[in-house]
C-alpha cells in the first residue's frame, strides 16, 4: 500500500506538471488548430532561465518570473516570426515550421546558456511529509497547487471574463467571431503568450525534482502532447485528466514493471489513442479524423 | 540543360553523371566519407519522399525504421554471424513487416494527428534500442561486422562510394518509374482529394498502406548499409532528431521531387561537415533552415528552381 | 430495365434525417434530375449512391444488385461515378494525369511492373493515354492537357472533373451541379456536353440549381423535399404538379427568377 501510493504521489506529481504542458497545448490547439512543437521548450526555458538568472545573483522568486516573462516574449516571436509569416501553409508544413522553432531554440540554449545539468532549490525545503508510510516532497504539494490554482484562474478567464469569452468564441468559429469585431490574430497571439507561460512555469516547479537541461523539453513536450490528446485536444479539463493519466501510468509502470520503459508509457497510450479513442476523453467531436 | 532536368529520365542521366565523375575530384577521404554519408541520407529520403511528397501522408518516425534495418544487420552479423546480405533482407522484412502492421490503423488518421502517431512509433522503436542493452549495447552503441557481398569484402573509400552510389542510381531508378506509373498517380491522387480518388477506383487505404511499407523498406535497406559503413551503430541513429532530419532534407529538397529528395540530403548532410565552423551551431542552423524554408520557399528548392527556369523562358 | 432502383432508403445525422423512406427507379439510358430546395436531401443522396456514406436504413440496387454501404472503390469497378458540388479536383497533379486517375482501373496496376517501367505496363498506359487526351479534346480542355489542375481556371476544373469522371466507363454518372458558378456560355457548353454523353449511352443523373439546364436537357425530373419525393415525371408534369411549385419552383421563381 505504502508503495502504491509511493508511485501515486510520484505520479501526480509530473502529471500535474504534464497537465500545465498539456493545456498549453490545447490553448494554442483552440486558437490556431495548430500543435505547437516548441511547447516543450518553454518549459526548458522556464527552468535554464531561472537557473542562470539566479546564478547571476537574482534573488529566486524575481529570476522565475523574469524566466517566465521570456519564454512569454519567446512564444510570441515564434508565433510572430515563425507561424504568421507562413500562414497558408499545410500541416506538414506548419509542423516543420514549430519544430524547426524548437530545434533553434534547444540550439539556443545550449549556446547561450550550457549543456549541464543544473537544479534549483526546493521552495519549501527538502523535508518530506510521511502520509501512510509513503513520503511527499512538500515540492509536490507546491506543484498541485500551483496547478490547481492556474486551472482555476484560466476557468475563470474563458467562462468569466470578456477576453476569455471572446477568445472561446475564435476558437469555436473563426470566422463569425472575426465578423462581430474580435480581432482573432490577437487572440493566436495571445494564446501563444499564455502557453509559454504556462510552460515555463510547469519549469520552474519541476526543477528542484527532476534536473534540467538544455534538451529536457524535449521529452516534456511529447509528453505534454500525449496528455493533451489523451485528454482530447482542446479540452481544458481533459488536458489535466489526461497529465494525470499519462503521469500515474508512467510512475506505476516504472515501478511495477521496467524502469527502463517509463519514457515509452506515454508514447504507447498516445498510440492506442490516437488508434482506439483519437477524441480522447473529453474532446469533442469532428476530430480531423475524417 | 532545363529540359533535361526536366524530363525524368534526363534527370537520372545527370545524377548518374554526377555520380560517376565527382569522385575523381575528391581530394580526400573526407570527401568520400561525407559523399557516402549523402548517399544513405539520399536513399532514405526518396522513400520517404514518396509517402510525405507524393501521398502527402508525414511521418516523424522513420528514422525507427533505419534503425531497425541497422540494428538488423548489426546484431545478426556481429553477434550471430550471419552472413551480411542475409541479416540486410532480415531486416527490411521486420522493418516491412511492422509497417505493415501499423500502417493500417495509423494512417487512417491525418494531420497532427498522424504525426504524433508516426512520433510516437519512432520514439518507441528508439527507445526499445537503447533500453534493450543485451542486444544493442544500450546508448553506448555496438560494434558492426564489415559488409561483405558473395565473398567479397565491402572496404575502402571507392568500394564504398560504388556500392552507395549505385544503390542509390537504382533506388532514384525505381521511384522515378513508381511515380510515373498509374501507382504514383494514385498516390498523388490520395494528396490530393481522398474521396476524389475512391470515385476513381483507386483504393486509398491500401495505397497508403503501399507506400508506408515501401518507405520503411528503403529506410531499413539504407540502415543497414549504415550499419556496416559506419562500422558502429548507437541509438541516436534511430531517435526523433534523426527522423526530424530526413522529413527536413526532404522538404528542403522540394516536396513530391525525386531529385529535390536527394538535393535537400546532400545539403544538410554535407553542409554540417564542411562548415565546421559551426560545429556548435548545427543545431540552431537545422531550426532556422526548417523555419525559413517553410517561410520563404514552401515548395522546396529543386520545384522552387524549376518554376523560375521555366518562368524565364516565357 | 432499371439500373438504380432506391427502396426505402433512409440516412440521419444525429436526429435530423437528411434522407427519409425515399424511393426511386432510375431507367438505363436518358438524362435525369434531382431537384428540390437547399437542404432537401441530394447531395445526401448522392452521397449514399456513391458509398461516401453509408444509408441507416434501407436499399440501393444498382444492375439488381445491392450496393448500399459498398465504399466508392467498389462501386467505381461496377460502373458507377460522380462529380463533385464543391470541387475535388487533385490540384497537386497536371490536367492529363487528372483523368488519367479516371482511368485507374483499367490501368496496368502491379507494383512490380511499375518499379520496373516493364513494357506491359507502358503498352497499355500508351491506349488509355490517347483515350485521356481524347476526352480532354471532348470537354475542350485539350491545350490545358500539361498545365498544373491548379492553374485552370473554375468553369474549365469544372468540365476536368467531369472528364475524369468519363474516364472511367461509367454506366451511371452522377454529377453534382455541374454548372454552379459557370456563366451563360459555359453552361451551354456543358449542356452540350451532356447531351452528347447520353447519346453515347450514359445514364446521367444530375443534381442542379439551374433550372432552365434542368428542364431543358432532362427525360426525367425527381423532385425532393425535406428528403422525401415531393413529385417525379418528365419536365412538364413537375413544372405543373402544385406542390413542386409551392415547394421549391415557385420559391425559386420568386427568389432567383428562373420560373418556369
Amino acid at each position: 500500500m505504502a508503495e502504491f501510493l509511493q508511485f501515486l504521489f510520484s505520479g501526480l506529481t509530473v502529471g500535474a506538471i504534464y497537465a500545465l504542458i498539456a493545456l498549453g497545448f490545447s490553448l494554442i490547439y483552440n486558437a490556431s488548430h495548430l500543435i505547437n512543437f516548441a511547447q516543450g521548450e518553454f518549459v526548458m526555458i522556464g527552468g535554464m532561465a531561472t537557473v542562470f538568472l539566479a546564478a547571476a545573483g537574482i534573488e529566486l522568486p524575481l529570476a522565475a518570473l523574469l524566466a517566465v516573462l521570456l519564454a512569454v516574449a519567446v512564444a510570441i516571436a515564434i508565433e510572430r516570426l515563425g507561424i504568421a509569416p507562413a500562414k497558408g501553409a499545410s500541416v506538414v508544413g506548419l509542423i516543420i515550421v514549430t519544430i524547426g522553432a524548437s530545434i533553434l531554440i534547444r540550439g539556443l540554449a545550449g549556446i547561450v546558456w550550457d549543456r549541464n545539468f543544473h537544479s534549483l532549490p526546493a521552495i519549501s525545503g527538502e523535508e518530506p511529509l510521511v502520509v501512510m508510510g509513503a513520503t511527499l516532497l512538500p515540492q509536490s504539494l507546491w506543484i498541485f497547487g500551483v496547478t490547481g490554482l492556474t486551472a482555476l484562474l484560466l476557468w475563470f478567464f474563458f467562462a468569466k471574463t470578456l477576453w476569455g469569452k471572446a477568445m472561446m468564441a475564435a476558437a469555436y468559429n473563426p470566422l463569425a467571431a472575426q465578423l462581430v469585431g474580435i480581432d482573432t490574430r490577437r487572440v493566436v497571439l495571445v494564446s501563444f503568450a499564455l502557453a509559454g507561460a504556462l510552460g515555463a512555469l510547469a519549469g520552474v516547479l519541476i526543477t528542484p525534482l527532476a534536473p534540467t537541461h538544455f534538451q529536457v523539453g524535449v521529452m516534456l513536450g511529447l509528453k505534454g502532447f500525449a496528455a493533451a490528446i489523451v485528454g482530447g485536444l482542446g479540452s481544458g479539463l481533459g488536458a489535466i485528466v489526461g497529465g494525470l493519466v499519462i503521469g500515474i501510468a508512467e510512475a506505476m509502470a516504472a515501478g511495477y514493471l521496467a524502469s527502463a520503459y517509463k519514457d515509452a508509457v506515454a508514447f504507447v497510450i498516445i498510440l492506442l489513442f490516437l488508434v482506439l479513442w483519437p477524441s480522447g476523453l473529453f474532446g469533442l467531436r469532428g476530430i480531423e479524423r475524417v | 540543360m532545363r529540359r533535361l532536368l526536366g524530363s525524368q529520365h534526363g534527370g537520372l542521366a545527370v545524377l548518374v553523371l554526377v555520380v560517376v565523375l565527382m569522385p575523381f575530384a575528391f581530394p580526400n577521404n573526407f570527401y568520400f566519407d561525407v559523399a557516402i554519408n549523402v548517399g544513405i541520407a539520399a536513399i532514405v529520403c526518396i522513400g520517404l519522399n514518396l509517402l510525405i511528397g507524393y501521398a502527402g501522408q508525414i511521418s516523424l518516425g522513420h528514422a525507427g525504421f533505419f534503425g531497425i534495418g541497422a540494428y538488423a544487420s548489426a546484431i545478426l552479423t556481429t553477434t550471430h554471424g550471419w552472413p551480411p546480405l542475409l541479416a540486410l533482407l532480415a531486416g527490411i522484412a521486420i522493418s516491412g513487416s511492422l509497417a505493415f502492421v501499423v500502417a493500417r490503423p495509423i494512417l487512417a488518421l491525418k494531420g497532427h494527428y498522424l504525426a504524433m502517431a508516426t512520433l510516437g512509433l519512432g520514439i518507441i522503436i528508439s527507445i526499445v534500442l537503447s533500453q534493450e542493452v543485451e542486444l544493442t549495447g544500450g546508448p553506448d552503441g555496438m560494434p558492426v561486422d564489415p559488409l561483405t557481398l558473395f565473398g567479397f569484402e565491402i572496404s575502402g573509400p571507392w568500394t564504398w562510394y560504388w556500392l552507395v552510389g549505385g544503390t542509390l542510381i537504382l533506388v532514384t531508378w525505381l521511384a522515378l518509374n513508381l511515380v510515373d506509373s498509374p501507382i504514383g498517380r494514385a498516390l498523388q491522387a490520395v494528396h490530393g482529394s481522398e474521396i476524389a480518388a475512391r470515385v476513381c477506383g483507386v483504393d486509398t487505404t491500401a495505397y497508403k498502406v503501399l507506400v508506408f511499407v515501401l518507405s520503411a523498406v528503403i529506410a531499413s535497406l539504407a540502415g543497414s548499409l549504415f550499419a556496416h559503413f559506419s562500422g558502429w551503430l548507437t541509438p541516436d541513429e534511430a531517435d526523433f532528431l534523426r527522423s526530424i532530419q530526413f522529413v527536413t532534407m526532404v522538404v528542403l529538397g522540394g516536396m513530391a521531387s525525386t531529385f529535390g529528395a536527394i538535393v535537400g540530403a546532400a545539403l544538410l548532410t554535407a553542409l554540417p561537415q564542411f562548415l565546421t565552423v559551426f560545429q556548435n551551431y548545427e543545431h540552431v542552423m537545422l531550426g532556422l533552415v526548417m523555419v525559413l524554408t517553410m517561410i520563404f520557399m514552401p515548395r522546396g528548392l529543386v520545384p522552387t528552381l524549376a518554376l523560375r527556369l521555366r518562368g524565364e523562358r516565357r | 430495365m432499371s439500373l438504380l432502383a432506391v427502396e426505402r432508403l433512409t440516412r440521419s445525422f444525429g436526429g435530423v434525417r437528411a434522407v427519409q423512406d425515399l424511393s426511386f427507379v432510375i431507367p438505363a439510358g436518358g438524362m435525369h434530375s434531382i431537384i428540390g430546395p437547399n437542404g432537401a436531401g441530394k447531395t445526401t443522396l448522392f452521397n449514399l449512391v456513391t458509398g461516401v456514406l453509408r444509408p441507416t436504413r434501407g436499399s440501393i440496387r444498382f444492375k439488381g444488385e445491392e450496393i448500399a454501404g459498398l465504399p466508392p472503390e467498389r462501386l467505381a469497378a461496377r460502373g458507377i461515378s460522380r462529380t463533385f458540388q464543391n470541387l475535388q479536383i487533385f490540384f497537386n497533379m497536371s490536367v492529363l494525369d487528372n483523368v488519367l486517375v479516371g482511368s485507374h482501373l483499367a490501368l496496368d496496376r502491379n507494383v512490380l511492373r511499375a518499379l520496373l517501367r516493364l513494357p506491359r505496363l507502358r503498352h497499355s498506359e500508351r491506349r488509355v493515354r490517347r483515350d485521356a487526351e481524347a476526352l480532354l479534346e471532348r470537354v475542350g480542355l485539350a491545350e490545358w492537357r500539361d498545365a498544373p489542375a491548379d492553374s485552370l481556371p473554375y468553369g474549365a476544373l469544372k468540365r476536368l472533373e467531369i472528364a475524369r469522371a468519363m474516364a472511367g466507363r461509367p454506366e451511371l454518372l452522377l454529377l453534382d451541379e455541374p454548372a454552379a458558378g459557370c456563366n451563360e456560355r459555359e453552361t451551354q457548353e456543358i449542356e452540350q456536353l451532356l447531351r452528347g454523353l447520353v447519346e453515347d449511352g450514359v445514364t446521367i443523373v444530375l443534381v442542379e440549381h439551374d433550372m432552365r439546364l434542368v428542364m431543358n436537357v432532362s427525360d426525367h425530373i425527381i423532385v425532393l423535399d425535406h428528403g422525401q419525393m415531393l413529385a417525379e415525371g418528365d419536365a412538364e408534369t413537375v413544372r405543373n404538379d402544385p406542390a413542386v411549385v409551392e415547394a421549391y419552383l415557385g420559391q425559386a421563381g420568386r427568389t432567383a427568377g428562373h420560373a418556369p
